[in-house]
């Protein structure tokens, strides 16, 4: 019973890449001299699948294409008028916004540095001024931090149109392999 | 005297290929077309066991890519939709030839020597034994090793669970461990199942 069970996880092994055999049938197999012929065998006839090519010789392989691609229309069917140019234009305005917003992002200004050596020179009397001074900055970090979500936002929303993006380049390229 | 480069298209993936195709690219669809024939031909050619309803699906299947590659989805592996769509018209094949009478088998000549020498040199490679197998099962084989698909894809082209193709995985490379490998023992052990099992291949 057991072995069937192992035999099974061995041969499901062979399917996942990244995941080997589960330890306790490996321990299994090395004990047990009937799995471990099974699992031998079935890695030969894995590496075979693998490596080895088939060999078709009832058909005319490199005639099949080319009568295949001659039956083709000449043409491929074309997107519906106007798609195209939409696509252009927004693909162009991504790029355009893509560049905004790096150039945003480049004129943000640094953020000043913190007072820590003043407030620790301040006299006893000074320090609740400079506490409330201190608890008021860090409203001002944190509205100013909301004020830098929607480009983050923005970006994390350009990040999800990368396919998008990627269908866009292709599209380039195809120009070029247009002949 | 200079070597011409190879055209552009060879470099690209299948997926850009595809991305090309649906921009109307016409050279991009003709190296499909290229690379594919002969992997569709040799998948779909067990299923319909006859080399001229083989060669016809292939055609309709490019031509069905043809007309709806504006669908490809480029999250899909190009391979995955291509072999998707081959698969379900040799199931609509499939079931409409259903009832066509098989036809009467050829009378065979005495082999040739040198021939038989050349089959028993070709039956010892592994995928000639697995064209033997259940068609369901070779192309199972096929979309695994041939085409290096994971699960969740096969089991998107054939149109079963990831579980079923597993267990069916299993069984064919039990079916063809027991052709290649002597004193293979059964992935289901005699004294475990009662009787011996076998795995039906026809
Ligand atoms: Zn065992």
């Amino acid at each position: 019973m057991f072995c069937a069970i192992h035999r099974w996880l061995i041969s499901r092994a062979l399917d996942d890449g990244r995941r080997a055999q589960p330890a306790p049938t490996r321990r299994h197999v090395q004990r047990c001299a009937e799995c471990r012929r099974f699992a031998d065998a079935l890695d030969r006839v894995h590496r075979r699948l693998a490596s080895e090519h088939p060999v078709m010789t009832e058909t005319a392989a490199p005639e099949l294409a080319r009568r295949i691609d001659r039956a083709l229309p000449a043409h491929l069917p074309s997107a519906p008028s106007g798609v195209g140019r939409l696509q252009w234009l927004q693909a162009a305005a991504a790029a355009l916004l893509l560049v905004a917003v790096f150039i945003a992002a480049l004129s943000l200004p640094e953020p000043a540095p913190t007072p820590a050596a003043e407030f620790a020179q301040a006299s006893p009397n000074d320090r609740p001024t400079l506490n409330r001074l201190s608890a008021s900055g860090d409203l001002l970090l944190a509205v100013s931090r909301r004020a830098e979500s929607p480009m983050h936002q923005e970006i994390q929303h350009l990040q999800k149109h990368a396919a998008d993006t990627g269908r866009f380049i292709v599209d380039c390229l195809d120009l070029r392999l247009t002949p | 005297m200079t070597i011409p480069a190879p055209p552009i298209t060879d470099c690209l993936t299948d997926e850009a290929l595809a991305l090309a195709a649906q921009a109307g690219n016409r050279a991009a669809f003709t190296q499909l077309v290229e690379r594919y024939s002969s992997r569709l031909y040799c998948f779909l050619r067990q299923k319909v066991r006859n080399n001229q309803d083989a060669e016809d699906l292939v055609q309709e299947t490019f031509m069905r890519a043809f007309q709806k590659i504006r669908l490809y989805d480029s999250r899909w592996r190009f391979s995955t939709w291509l072999y998707t769509v081959a698969a379900r018209l040799a199931v609509s094949h499939y079931r409409k030839h259903r009832e066509r009478p098989v036809p009467a088998p050829v009378v065979e000549t005495p082999p040739d020597p040198q021939d038989v020498l050349h089959r028993q040199e070709e039956a010892a490679q592994v995928w000639t034994l697995a064209r033997d197998l259940n068609p369901d099962y070779f192309q199972l084989l096929w979309l695994r090793y041939q085409e290096e698909m994971p699960i969740k894809d096969i089991a998107h082209v054939v149109q079963r669970t990831r579980l079923q193709v597993r267990v069916q995985l299993h069984r064919a490379r039990g079916a063809l461990a027991r052709k290649l490998v002597d004193g293979y023992p059964e992935a289901i052990p005699a004294e475990s199942a009662g009787t011996r099992q076998t795995v039906s291949c026809g």
